[in-house]
């Protein structure tokens, strides 16, 4: 398809070419036969008037003259145009032919050789019909007929003698050759007035031999003396003898048509010398590389000095001219028919390289088949160095770029990056710039720390920052420190369009001067004495530490020798430590003595090594030296504490958080009977009875609290399962951040006054029981006199009695405290709990302490909806313990009040508050605790302390409660207790 | 009639007021200074209600009560124990008795105690 659209281009644009001048037109349109024109395809090319008429004035330009025919006459008309082509010989053939009526025609084929067209022949055909006679010669035309044509045809027609005289002419020639009449022209001779620029004689002869000339062109000399140019067609004319009448001719005016070819040859003349002089190289070839033509600037170019010599090589086989493969080139002029700006590479005479844009053709024959490629070639060899010098140079800095160890970048002023090299990428902990770009800079959490806007601000005044330093932030959220230069590129309104910048990555820098900012700062506040001397012992550097132990200042001791603080009895030693240095080796933490600015000694521990130089060359010694005049003391501290531990008849016994046992004296071991490498490792609670092992939760946590426990009484188990009663007193061991690390415990046997204590509590059993035996009796007899003595009247007995009886009840009572006391340190008091409206229970308890008091109201605020889970009794007993002494001590007062509340703990809680003498802050604890166990019992603590507070919280602790005062002397205490709400 | 009362205490001194006291009430009053041969003596008395001391020489008032208690003749006879013992409440939850009262006690407080429990 393709392929025939392209022949029928290469095909129709040659109609022009055929160009028919109007003058010859004419004269075909006036023949009386039919004259056609068809090109080697058989194609009518033109049609004359006769022709039209012939066939009934049909358009026939662009019609296969065969098609004219009917079927059974084509084949042999195509033979005959075939053969007319091949032979390039006149055929003439007979036919008949239908136009209305049959008649029978004549048809001859001759070629007509156009001289323009010398690759597209014509072939004129013409066809007159056979019936009418044509005359073999012009003389045998009539008259009549051929007057017309003679008369009015454009071309001169004459018949002279072969002498050259003139016997006709027709007007036209006449008037080509500038004459009037008839008349005047017979006066000349064709041989000799016109000087054709031929040999008349040459044509004369040629005229014999053939019988024609055909085609002569000659330029003439006018009468007028002009030149005219012509074309001349001239036949002999003889006699049926053989003799010669007469020459015959035509002549035809192509003066206008030599003008042309005349400005044609001088345009090609001009293209010559173009294509001679052209700065670019011109080449034609074939399909196959053979070279068929090339412009001097083309050999120059390939290193040629003649054409031939060009010509010996082949574009396609040999090592001469592109480098690229000849096949796509061939292939792409197949498609594309012309390649423009094809840049390539062509390898010279010499194999040297040039660089060429080359544009190329293909040309065509009429068939569409490419007879040759027509190319035009320019060197840019110096366009292309000068391109690739650039190539490189950017290269360079391309790979400067990619590799300088600095991150460059572009970014636009709200923080999007538009460029950045790989060590941008890299500092920012990014896998590739896509992923940089991924996130902006002004983002939080990702690139610089400092403010965006502020940042940008400072560009638009600055234009240009330099040395910013700052914190970055990397992809993965490290902190990087980074050093920035940056500076706005502005487009031509001062407009900025993006910062372009460096970025140094001075993390590594910044901790190494942070690390020696650090080691300074060491140096300056370090409390050990560093020292630097040199290898000739010249101290050279002295810190504070070294002046705080020695006593020197720098500016006393620098340049002074080493020596200087050595005791006389340690110069052998420092000398062999000095040896050892030299030798590359350190010395570390001896112990020794250094004499002081003052003459006395310190104990120091000392740490000596050598300082190198970059190539690691030992070039001075540092000396670090600590005060261990302390340590000493401590340890001689250390040493005696042991002492003490490891003779104290007590036992004593360090734990650590877990509980397990990490000293234990001998006295322990006396105790308990474990050896130290026994029980070393395990726990505490090895000793503890099971039923007393919270204890140790416990105390550890009052120890938290901040409490103290001493002499706490409790029953540990020995090695050989005894129970020992003990006394312990327990204080943590802290670390220096103030946490407990440890507990020490120091435990006591009290095994044997226990025992002494229990005979005691018994015999306060037995006494108090005792007591109360006659007390009964006492108390019985009283009561019946009373009543005696109230019959007869008598009010001052009956007073007395009632003293009597109240003595007796407060003797009873302190019995009962006694007992009470006594069975709660035996732990044998015993609770009978049950669910109880202590609301109803504060009511009677009041109610009962009401009837003895009668200068106190008792006011009870709140109650308990919630029953509560305790021995009544017992719960009674404290609340009239706590009531009786607000009235004893609050004897000016006439107010106390019971409080009711409940916390959000669920538990209940009872205060008991008077307004009366209160009690000392330093006795708020004391009067807690019986009487029975203050070892100075003073003379005023009598009256006031009794048992009745000791059992009232004793009570309450059992009840799972606690008791507590708040006091202020002269204002009143509040006594409280609080028991737990048991849900039923 | 009056109604008789058994006194049981280790103390003669007691014996006397109560005896004095209750007298006065208008009980007869027998006493005895021991638990020994406890039913024996219940038994010839045949007392309306016994007054028992708890802590005494020789058997204690816990023992008498068993007995008292567990005697079919005597198992009828309301006791109400009279202690010096502070816990004279629990004592009472140990052992069958009728009712206690603690030493020292009030007179007012013994003859309604008696009144109440006493054999109608």
């Amino acid at each position: 398809m393709l392929h025939n659209q392209l022949y029928l281009n290469k095909l129709l644009p040659s109609f022009p070419k055929l160009s028919i001048s109007p003058k010859e037109k004419k004269l075909y349109n006036t023949l009386p036969i039919g004259i056609v024109l068809i090109n080697s395809h058989g194609i009518i090319l033109f049609a004359n008037k006769k022709t039209k008429a012939f066939f009934g004035n049909k358009h026939l330009i662009g019609l296969p003259f065969i098609l004219l025919f009917s079927k059974d006459k084509q084949t042999s008309l195509s033979l005959y145009i075939k053969k007319t082509f091949a032979q390039k010989k006149t055929y003439s053939t007979l036919l008949s032919f239908t136009n209305g009526e049959k008649q029978s025609i004549k048809i001859t084929f001759s070629l007509l050789q156009e001289q323009k067209m010398p690759q597209a022949p014509i072939l004129i055909i013409s066809i007159e019909n056979s019936h009418s006679e044509i005359p073999s010669q012009p003389a045998m035309l009539p008259e009549e007929r051929y007057k017309n044509l003679f008369e009015n045809t454009q071309i001169g027609v004459y018949r002279t003698t072969p002498e050259g005289k003139v016997l006709m002419a027709n007007p036209t020639m006449l008037h080509l050759l500038q004459y009037n009449s008839f008349e005047e022209f017979a006066t000349s001779n064709l041989d000799q007035d016109f000087a054709p620029t031929y040999s008349r004689k040459t044509f004369k002869k040629l005229l014999e031999k053939y019988g024609e000339v055909k085609g002569l062109e000659s330029a003439w000399v006018r009468k007028d003396k002009s030149i005219i140019y012509v074309r001349e067609n001239a036949k002999v004319i003889k006699d049926i003898s053989g003799k010669i009448l007469y020459y015959e001719g035509t002549v035809e005016d192509i003066t206008d048509k030599k003008k042309t070819e005349e400005a044609l040859k001088y345009s090609e003349e001009q293209y010559r010398n173009l294509f001679e002089h052209a700065p670019i190289g011109i080449y034609r070839s074939t399909p196959d590389g053979k070279i068929l033509m090339a412009n001097p600037r083309l050999l120059q170019m390939l290193g040629f000095s003649t054409f031939k010599e060009l010509t010996a090589h082949n574009l396609e086989t040999d090592a001469i001219g592109p480098l690229y493969q000849r096949k796509i080139f061939k292939d792409m002029l197949e498609i594309e028919e012309e390649i423009k700006g094809l840049e390539f590479t062509w390898i010279r005479k010499d194999k040297s390289i040039i660089y060429v844009r080359e544009n190329a053709k293909a040309i065509r024959n009429a068939n569409g088949r490419i007879l040759y490629y027509e190319g035009t070639v320019e060197d840019i060899t110096e366009q292309k160095t000068v391109a690739e010098a650039l190539k490189i140079t950017e290269e360079k800095y391309k790979n400067l770029f990619e590799n300088i160890p600095i991150g460059l970048y572009h970014t636009t002023p709200d923080g999007r990056t538009l460029m950045a090299n790989q060590k941008m990428i890299e500092m920012l902990e990014c896998t590739s710039f896509e992923e940089l770009t991924a996130h902006n800079l002004s983002e939080k959490g990702f690139g610089p720390t400092y403010s965006r806007s502020k940042f940008k601000k400072r560009i638009k005044q600055e234009n240009e920052i330099r040395g910013l330093e700052g914190i970055w932030i990397t992809k993965n959220k490290a902190r990087i420190h980074v050093r920035e230069n940056v500076k706005a590129v502005r487009d031509n309104n001062k407009e900025i369009m993006y910062y372009e910048g460096s970025a140094e990555n001075i993390t590594q820098r910044k901790q190494m001067e942070e690390a020696l900012s650090r080691l300074a700062t060491i140096v300056a506040s370090s409390p050990d004495a560093i020292i630097v001397s040199d290898f000739h012992d010249i101290i050279i550097d002295w810190n504070a530490g070294a002046e705080q132990i020695y006593g020197y200042t720098a500016e006393e001791i620098v340049g002074k020798s080493i020596f200087t603080l050595i005791p006389i009895d340690r110069i052998e030693h420092l000398k062999i430590v000095l040896n050892k240095l030299r030798k590359g080796e350190t010395v570390n933490n001896y112990e020794t003595i250094r004499l002081k600015k003052n003459g006395s000694t310190v104990y120091v521990s000392v740490s000596v090594s050598a300082i190198k130089n970059s190539q690691g060359k030992a070039i001075a010694t540092a000396s670090i030296a600590r005060d261990i005049t302390q340590n000493k003391k401590m340890e001689e501290a250390v040493t005696r504490l042991a002492t003490i531990v490891e003779s104290s008849p007590d036992a004593i016994i360090v734990t650590d958080s877990n509980n397990i046992i990490t000293t234990w004296s001998p006295g322990a071991e006396r105790l308990y009977g474990y050896t130290e490498k026994e029980i070393l490792g395990k726990s505490i609670l090895l000793l503890v009875p099971p039923n007393r092992d919270h204890e140790i939760a416990e105390n550890v946590n009052l120890l938290k609290e901040g409490k103290t426990i001493t002499n706490f009484e409790t029953i540990r188990y020995a090695k050989n399962e005894q129970p020992i009663n003990i006394s312990v007193s327990v204080c943590p061991i802290k670390d220096s951040n103030n946490n407990i690390v440890a507990i020490a415990s120091i435990a006591r046997d009290i095994t044997e006054q226990k025992k002494l204590e229990k005979q005691r509590d018994m015999l306060i059993g037995v006494v108090s029981h005792e007591l109360k035996t006659p007390l009964t009796s006492i108390k019985a007899f009283v009561q019946l006199l009373q009543k005696r003595v109230e019959i007869k009247k008598d009010t001052t007995t009956t007073l007395y009695l009632e003293k009597v009886n109240n003595q007796v009840n407060k003797l009873n009572s302190l019995i009962l405290d006694l007992l009470d006391a006594t069975k709660l340190r035996a732990g044998k008091l015993q609770f009978h709990k049950e669910y109880i409206d202590i609301n109803t229970l504060i009511q009677e308890v009041t109610e009962d302490i009401k009837q003895t008091a009668i200068g106190h109201t008792i006011l009870i605020k709140g109650r308990i909806k919630k029953r509560v889970y305790i021995d009544k009794n017992r719960i009674g007993q404290v609340i009239t313990n706590l009531l009786s002494n607000a009235i004893k001590y609050s004897p000016d007062k006439d107010r106390i009040i019971i409080r009711i509340t409940t916390s959000s703990t669920n538990k209940v809680k009872i205060s008991v508050q008077d307004f009366g003498i209160g009690i000392s802050q330093q006795n708020h604890e004391k009067i807690f605790k019986p009487f029975l166990r203050i070892e100075k019992l003073t003379q005023e603590d009598l009256p006031s302390l009794g048992l009745g507070l000791y059992i009232s919280r004793e009570i309450i602790r059992n009840h799972n409660g606690t008791m507590e005062i708040k006091s202020i002397e002269g204002k009143g205490s509040t006594f409280s207790f609080t028991l737990p709400i048991r849900m039923l | 009639m009056k109604k008789k009362i058994l006194v049981i205490d280790d103390d003669p001194a007691i014996l006397e007021v109560i005896k004095i006291v209750l007298e006065e009430k208008g009980y007869e009053v027998a006493t005895t200074l021991d638990g020994n041969k406890i039913e024996k003596k219940v038994i010839e008395i045949n007392p309306k209600l016994i007054l028992l001391d708890f802590l005494m020489i020789g058997p204690t008032g816990g023992d008498v009560t068993i007995k008292l208690k567990t005697n079919k003749k005597t198992k009828d006879i309301p006791i109400i124990l009279i202690s010096a013992n502070h816990d004279i409440e629990n004592l009472t939850r140990q052992f069958d008795v009728d009712g206690f009262l603690a030493k020292p006690f009030d007179i007012d407080q013994l003859g309604l105690l008696i009144e109440k429990h006493i054999v109608k």
